[in-house]
């Protein structure tokens, strides 16, 4: 299979949106988690 | 612009009077059938998101399985916003000052402007003209994008 | 008798160290039925369109048995997931849980749906290959496949239901149900 070199202005918009989700997706359920794992330390003080 | 209005006006409605009243009807034609559609939905993103990232299927052509994946996948949206709006209604005011209720709100706008706007223009021509990065990119953020907004729908049941 | 038996069983779970703990922490039990929940996408969703295609409603283009053979096995994942999690949640709450009217009926169609999966797959072996190009199943295994996904939809909706304690045995409720849903004397 050959890959094309040159991104179409298509696929560069796609990349830029896609990556912008997968990048937000993970921060927020990080940021979620980490919460999660301050209130858990509070519960055993 | 303030919506707080917007809202206490949604519980007014007859959809938010009949929710309201009558719990095994919020609960069957509400919530159990947001539920059916969320596997019909799931169903779609899944087989579509996991052939493009050459998981599933492999013998078969990804423009088919993305093709008949997003006829489900449109009969499923509509029927899940459709639950979800009666739903919301009945607890409206509640929604408005619940923090994943507007997680849920911000991921489910993005996820459809991406589907509609992004994907699908780029996805309807052949796929072997497309950079397999881009497609595994595309078929990663959509799957992550559909769990976030089903996930932050769970909490908010969860949060006050 | 035997809902004297069920109580027993719950109570005695329900006092075991494991269950307090989920029961008790909130992101923890909060996050496994979350997973339950949300692995409807991957099960029911894979399972939903297996059935669809018996039905002629998706990938019709596409051979039956091809999609029966691929969506099986990331449909056996989910399930897994689906059952791991949903024996954690009846841990957590073994006592309300068990006198669920709901959970009972869902267990009761949860076995008919697994003899309607045996009875599908064996069908389907057997005649796959003179008809997996149609754009439909014959009519016994459409049958089945329709069965499915009323039956799922069944498990979704009292799945749904154990939430609400509407028919719990501390209403007051006529005998026939209060021996359903496992209700015993004090």
């Amino acid at each position: 299979m050959t890959v094309k070199k040159e991104l179409g202005i298509q696929e560069k918009i796609a990349a830029v949106a896609a990556g912008a989700i997968i990048i937000s997706a993970l921060m927020y359920w990080g940021y979620q988690f980490v919460g999660m794992l301050e209130f858990l330390e509070m519960a055993y003080e | 612009m303030e919506l707080l209005p917007f809202f206490e006006w949604a519980e007014t409605t007859f959809l938010g009077y009949i929710g309201k009243t009558y719990g095994g009807v919020y609960a069957t034609f509400g919530q159990s059938l947001h539920l059916m559609a969320l596997a019909v939905l799931g169903g779609s993103v899944l087989v579509a998101d996991l052939r493009l990232l050459n998981v599933i299927m492999k013998d078969v052509p990804s423009e088919i399985v993305t093709e008949q994946a997003h006829k489900w996948f449109r009969i499923a949206l509509v029927m899940i916003i459709s639950t979800g709006i009666f739903m919301a209604a009945a607890v409206a005011q509640r929604m408005y000052h619940n923090d994943f209720f507007w997680a849920k709100m911000s991921a489910l706008l993005v996820g459809i402007i991406f589907v509609f706007a992004i994907k699908r223009p780029l996805l309807k021509g052949s796929h072997a003209d497309l950079n397999p990065i881009v497609i595994k990119m595309v078929a990663s953020a959509s799957i992550l994008v559909w769990f976030s907004v089903a996930a932050t729908g769970r909490w908010i049941g969860f949060s006050g | 008798m035997i809902n004297e038996m069920l109580v027993q069983f719950a109570e005695w779970l329900y006092a075991t160290g494991g269950s307090r703990a989920i029961e008790e922490s909130f992101y923890l039990y909060n996050w496994i039925e979350t997973t339950h929940v949300l692995t409807i996408m991957v099960c029911l969703g894979m399972l939903a369109f297996i059935d669809l295609r018996m039905l002629g409603y998706a990938l019709p283009n596409v051979s039956a048995s091809t999609i029966a053979d691929r969506l099986n096995v990331p449909m056996m994942i989910g399930f897994a997931l689906m059952f791991i999690t949903g024996l954690l949640l009846f841990y957590a709450k073994p006592t309300y849980t068990n006198q669920s009217i709901w959970f009972r009926i869902k267990m009761v169609l949860l076995v008919v749906a697994f003899f309607n999966a045996i009875r599908f797959h064996r069908h389907m072996k057997a005649s796959a290959s003179t008809w997996c190009n149609e754009p439909r199943a014959p009519f016994n295994l459409r049958v089945s496949a329709a069965l499915s996904l009323g039956l799922w939809a069944g498990v979704v909706t009292t799945g749904r239901l154990i939430a609400y304690d509407w028919y719990h045995c501390y209403r007051d409720l006529p005998g026939w149900l209060s021996a359903a849903a496992g209700c015993v004397a004090e």
